[in-house]
C-alpha cells in the first residue's frame, strides 16, 4: 500500500518534473524569439532602437545580478561598479593597446573576475546585511576610483572615441547589428544561468542561500562557491560593460553610480529572485517605464525606493511568484518558481 | 574498526567549559546514544566532531584520519553527516530539492562539466534522482517529495533533515535530537529507522528520549558539565550512581531516567 501510493507520487512528481523542463525551455526559446524579433519591430528609429539596447545592457546586467543574489544569496550593491570597470577596462586596453573591441571585452571579463575575488576575500566573510553594507562600500569605492585616477581614467572628463567592434571584417556600428551582438551576449547569459540552475552548481548555490550552516554540513564549499560566484558574476557586469563602452563610444564614471546599482537590485527584486525570465521581464519593465512616463521618469529613485520595500515585504518572490505567470516563468527546477518565502503569494 | 575516535576534547567558551577533555570511541556499525542533562555539551560535541566549530584542545579522528580543525564540508565529504537540533532545512526548497541538493555535493562530475551538460555527467545525475527517491522512501517522505519544505509538519522535518543526512552516502551519521517533539508512534518510527539504518551506517544519536536510547543504543555516553560521566551499555549506564545523580540533581525530569 505505502510503496504504492510513493509510487504512484514518483510518477506524478516525475512527470511534472519534465513538463517544467520543457516548460522552461519553451520560456527560454520564446524569450529568444521575442529578443530576436524585436529589430524588425523597432523599424528604423533610431531612437526606439537605441530604447531597444539599453533594455538588453540592463536586462544583462540584471542577470548578472541575478546569479549572485538569486542563486547565492549575496544581495550586492557594487554591480554598477563592475559595470563600470569593464566598460573602462575595454575602452582603455583597445585605445592604449590597438586591441580592438574584442581584446578589450577579454581584458575586461579578467579583470574584473580578478578584482572581484581580490575585493569579495575579505567582504564575503560577512553575512546578511553586513554584507550589503560592504557592497555599497565597494560601489561607493571604485566609482571614486574612476572618477579621481585623472592619469588613468581622464577623471569626470571620462573616455571618448571609443573604438566601435569589429566582427569578420565589418565595423559594428549602433543599430540592428550592435542590437543583434548584444542580444547574443544576453542569451548567452541566460542559457549559463539555466544551465546553473538545472544541475548541481545550482542547487549547491540554493543551499548555501537558504542555510549556509546546513549547506557546510552536506558538504559545500560555501565560502570557495561564493567567491567563485561573486567573480562569475562581476565578470558577466563587466563584459557587459565592455559592450556598452564599445557602443556608447564616450563613458564617464557619474554612470557607474550606487543608483544604477540599486536600479539593477530592484530589476531582480521584481522579476525575481533566481527567476530567469522573470529577471529579464522586470529588467525590461523598469527600462521602458521611466522612458514612456516621463512623470515616473522625475519620480524614479522614490519609486525605486518604495519598490525595494514593498517587493521585499510582501512580494519576496518578485514577478514569478504571480500565480498567473508561476507555470511559465519559474525558475527551473522542481521548486517552488522563483524562491522566495513560501506561501506568501499563494 | 574505530569509525570516531574522539580524546582529550575540550572547548571553551570564554569561561564556560562546554567540554572537558572528552574522551571517547565510536566502533564501525555501532549505533551510540548521547545523553546527559540541558547544558551537558552534547550539541557542542556534535559540532566540534562536524566542524562546526573548532575545539580548544584535543582531536577528533574519523576513521583513522585526524579530522581536528577541519572545516565543516571537508568533513562532511569524508562521510560524517549530521542533523541539526533546531531543524536547518533549505526552506524555500521542495522536500524532493532538499535531498538531491545534498546528493549532488558526491557527484564525481564538477560544476563546469554539469553546466556544460556532458554525457557522463548527465548519466550521474539520472542515477542520483534514483538515490534521492530510495532515500524519501526509507524515511517515508516520497509523497511529500513536492511538498516546499517550510510547509512540512514538525516530525516530517525532522525525517527530511535525516533524509538529507543520508543522501550524501556518509558512513557516520550525527543525530541531534531525532525525536525531539515527536509522539509515540511517530518515536517508534524513527527508532525502527535507526534499526534499519545500522546495517551501513554508524550512528551517533543524541536523544532525551529514553524509550528510544534503551531501544536502539548498542552502548550509551552520558555527559554532565562538559565531562563524561560513564560510557557502557545502556542497562549498566542506567543504574550508574552518578548518572542518577546528575539527572536528579540538575532541573531536568528525573523519570526520564527511571
Amino acid at each position: 500500500m505505502q510503496t504504492t501510493v510513493a509510487q504512484d507520487a514518483k510518477t506524478a512528481i516525475s512527470e511534472r518534473a519534465r513538463k517544467s523542463t520543457r516548460s522552461s525551455l519553451l520560456a527560454i526559446a520564446v524569450l529568444a524569439l521575442v529578443i530576436f524579433a524585436i529589430p524588425v519591430f523597432v523599424g528604423d528609429s533610431p531612437y526606439l532602437m537605441q530604447v531597444a539596447v539599453t533594455t538588453l545592457f540592463f536586462a544583462a546586467l540584471a542577470q548578472s545580478l541575478n546569479l549572485v543574489m538569486g542563486f547565492a544569496g549575496v544581495v550586492s550593491f557594487a554591480q554598477a561598479a563592475f559595470y563600470g570597470i569593464g566598460a573602462y577596462t575595454s575602452a582603455l586596453i583597445a585605445l592604449h593597446f590597438g586591441v580592438g573591441f574584442w581584446g578589450g571585452f577579454v581584458a575586461a571579463l579578467l579583470m574584473t573576475f580578478t578584482l572581484a575575488i581580490v575585493l569579495g576575500l575579505p567582504t564575503l566573510r560577512l553575512g546578511g546585511p553586513y554584507l550589503a553594507i560592504a557592497t555599497i562600500g565597494l560601489q561607493v569605492i571604485i566609482q571614486s576610483v574612476l572618477l579621481r585616477w585623472t592619469s588613468l581614467t581622464n577623471g569626470p572628463a571620462g573616455i571618448n572615441n571609443i573604438v566601435a567592434p569589429t566582427l569578420f571584417g565589418i565595423q559594428i556600428r549602433q543599430g540592428v547589428s550592435y542590437y543583434l551582438m548584444v542580444a547574443v551576449w544576453l542569451l548567452a547569459i541566460i542559457v549559463l544561468l539555466y544551465r546553473i540552475s538545472r544541475t548541481r552548481l545550482g542547487y549547491e548555490l540554493l543551499a548555501t542561500r537558504e542555510a549556509e550552516g546546513a549547506a557546510l554540513a552536506i558538504g559545500v564549499p560555501v565560502s570557495r562557491l561564493r567567491i567563485a560566484i561573486f567573480a562569475l558574476s562581476a565578470a558577466l557586469a563587466g563584459g557587459t560593460g565592455s559592450l556598452y563602452a564599445h557602443y556608447i563610444g564616450s563613458i564617464d564614471p557619474y554612470v557607474f553610480d550606487l543608483t544604477l546599482s540599486a536600479t539593477v537590485l530592484v530589476m531582480v527584486l521584481l522579476g525575481g529572485r533566481a527567476s530567469i525570465i522573470g529577471v529579464t521581464i522586470g529588467a525590461a519593465i523598469l527600462t521602458l517605464l521611466p522612458e514612456y512616463l516621463q512623470a515616473v521618469s522625475n519620480y524614479r529613485m522614490v519609486l525605486y525606493g518604495a519598490g525595494m520595500v514593498i517587493l521585499t515585504l510582501f512580494f519576496p518572490k518578485g514577478l514569478a511568484g504571480l500565480a498567473i505567470l508561476r507555470r511559465s516563468i519559474g525558475r527551473g527546477t522542481r521548486t517552488e518558481p522563483g524562491g522566495g518565502v513560501a506561501g506568501v503569494d499563494a | 574498526m574505530s569509525m570516531l575516535d574522539v580524546a582529550h576534547l575540550t572547548k571553551h567558551f570564554g569561561g564556560v567549559r562546554a567540554l572537558d577533555d572528552v574522551t571517547f570511541s565510536v566502533a564501525s556499525g555501532e549505533v551510540v546514544g548521547l545523553i546527559g542533562p540541558n547544558g551537558a555539551g552534547k550539541t557542542t560535541c556534535f559540532n566540534v566532531i562536524a566542524g562546526a566549530l573548532k575545539p580548544t584542545s584535543g582531536t577528533v579522528k574519523f576513521a583513522g584520519t585526524d579530522v581536528t580543525g577541519w572545516s565543516a564540508d571537508r568533513i562532511s565529504r569524508l562521510g560524517v553527516a549530521r542533523t541539526f537540533q533546531n531543524i536547518a532545512m533549505f526552506p524555500e526548497l521542495t522536500v524532493w530539492d532538499n535531498v538531491y541538493a545534498a546528493a549532488v555535493t558526491r557527484m564525481k562530475a564538477g560544476y563546469l562539466q554539469c553546466v556544460l551538460g556532458l554525457p557522463w555527467a548527465r548519466a550521474e545525475a539520472r542515477t542520483l534522482e534514483s538515490v534521492v527517491w530510495d532515500t524519501l522512501a526509507l524515511v517515508g517522505l516520497a509523497e511529500e517529495a513536492d511538498t516546499v519544505s517550510s510547509q512540512l509538519p514538525y516530525g516530517y522535518q525532522r525525517r527530511l533533515e535525516i533524509a538529507r543526512a543520508l543522501a550524501t552516502r556518509p558512513r557516520l551519521i550525527l543525530l541531534d535530537e531525532p525525536v525531539a517533539g515527536m509522539n509515540a508512534s511517530e518515536t517508534a518510527d524513527i527508532m525502527a529507522l535507526i534499526r534499519k539504518l545500522r546495517s551501513e551506517h554508524t550512528v551517533l544519536v543524541i536523544e532525551h528520549d529514553m524509550s528510544l536510547v534503551m531501544g536502539v543504543c548498542d552502548r550509551v555516553i552520558v555527559l554532565d558539565n562538559g565531562k563524561k560521566i560513564a560510557d557502557g551499555e545502556p542497562d549498566t549506564v542506567q543504574r550508574d550512581e552518578r548518572v542518577i545523580q546528575a539527572y536528579l540533581g540538575g532541573d531536568i525530569d528525573a523519570e526520564l531516567i527511571a
